[in-house]
């Protein structure tokens, strides 16, 4: 109130004293003055900030998902839920009934695709990866999913995963000199590290990293949050 | 007025209080941002739907744009420039989560993250933020109440001739 009180008696003033005049229009440029150079700042400690963060900031591409990977669902379902996944992390094994909670919800709309990020500090994640991919080929991929998934308390406190691996196997009914073989000879690496490469090329810092289509799911998604992206996915779609 | 009224205002409005609550609330304001803007738009998207506030197709425009509002308003604010400007958009969104922490109590909703500050290991449940936020909201009463803020780039630029300190 003050201020504006000042401000408005030497304009009254102003047409009487040409002196209070000059000083009044010295004091609107200053002010004028003080406006920019505190915009311009702004501008500039903002930039420079907004610059630092998209550099600092990871950039998220879009998911590719390739065909080959396996998958579980309708193969022709308009919304695809790709799981970049570890065997020996346990938010992903809890994940596990969340997506088969919504397999079951949208049995014609949604394709669940697996791919493996193995995470450096599981010790065993990796050899887990390896083995699952043996049994991919012979078909059985989802039975050893589950069971690495069952019994991860298992074998990730052992000390040799490889008997508990080949048990795994032979209970399902894989041939197992097969598997073996697969295992020992490491021909499915590469095919591990393209899956990895793929992830560590989307930024994925943790796993499960779930995406629905394009779209990057929260960090502990449940399946209430799922479901609005699966609508909305849907719902683009129609 | 009573010696320990005049004592506590005086405390209240010492200059260091007043350089103290702003450096609070634009850093808090920056940090939280910039830790939303890292991070996947889609963890703070999941955090404003727990809050059952808004529609849908509101949660991605909202997660897209308020975290840089949040970083901008606190970075001016935590130097000092543009001060008025910057506390009164601070100010607004902090009603703004105060107001939807409060409405989330309200209605029973217990949230064990309130998604203030992004999904980086600190959690504070509703009820938490909700009385920090009432905090935060004192430091805004402080400034408002500042004539002229102290260790403010705003004090470096030149004045209009006649203005005092």
């Amino acid at each position: 109130m003050g201020r504006a009180s000042s401000r408005k008696q030497p304009r009254r003033e102003a047409s009487s004293d040409p002196a209070v005049h000059a000083r009044d229009g010295r004091s609107r440029r200053s002010r004028f003055l003080r406006f920019w150079l505190q915009g311009l700042a702004a501008a500039v400690i903002v930039g420079t900030a907004v610059g630092l963060i998209l550099w600092l900031r990871p950039s998220l591409p879009t998911v590719v998902v390739p065909s080959a990977d396996p998958f579980r669902g309708s193969p022709t379902a308009p919304v695809v839920i790709t799981e970049f996944s570890d065997f020996q992390c346990p938010s992903c094994r809890a994940v596990e009934p969340v997506l088969k909670q919504v397999l079951a919800a949208y049995p014609t709309q949604v394709k669940l695709v697996y791919v493996n990020y193995p995470l450096p500090m599981h010790h065993f994640a990796e050899q887990a990866a390896v083995a699952a991919l043996c049994a991919n080929e012979q078909g059985k991929f989802w039975d050893y999913h589950d069971r690495l998934f069952d019994r991860q308390p298992d074998w990730a406190g052992s000390a040799d995963v490889r008997p508990l691996f080949h048990g795994y196997a032979v209970d399902l009914g894989l041939d197992h000199n097969r598997f073996d073989a697969c295992i020992a000879g490491g021909r499915l690496l590469p095919f591990l590290r393209a899956d990895i490469d793929r992830g560590t090329a989307l930024k994925i810092e943790g796993t499960p990293t779930l995406f629905v289509n394009e779209q990057r799911a929260a960090t502990g998604a449940v399946f209430e949050d799922l479901k609005r992206m699966i609508d909305e996915a849907l719902h683009t779609a129609s | 007025m009573s010696a320990i009224t005049r004592r506590w205002q005086s405390l209240f409005f010492h200059p260091a209080v007043g350089v103290a609550a702003r450096v609070l609330l634009g850093g808090l304001f920056a940090v939280t941002g910039v830790i939303k803007l890292i991070e996947p738009a889609e963890n703070f998207m999941a955090a404003i739907h727990a809050y059952h506030l808004v529609p849908s197709w509101m949660e991605r425009p909202m997660a897209e744009t308020l975290p840089w509002v949040e970083m901008a308003s606190g970075l001016l604010l935590l130097l000092g420039l543009l001060t008025r400007v910057s506390l009164m958009i601070v100010a607004l969104q902090l009603a703004v989560f105060t107001a939807a922490l409060g409405s989330t109590l309200l209605r029973g909703i217990s949230l064990d993250d309130c998604g203030c500050f992004g999904s980086m290991g600190f959690k504070e449940s509703n009820g938490v933020a909700f009385v920090r936020n009432l905090v935060l909201i004192g430091c805004v009463v402080r400034l408002v109440l500042e004539r002229e803020p102290r260790w403010a780039l705003d004090r470096w630029l030149p004045r209009p001739p006649g203005k005092g300190d």
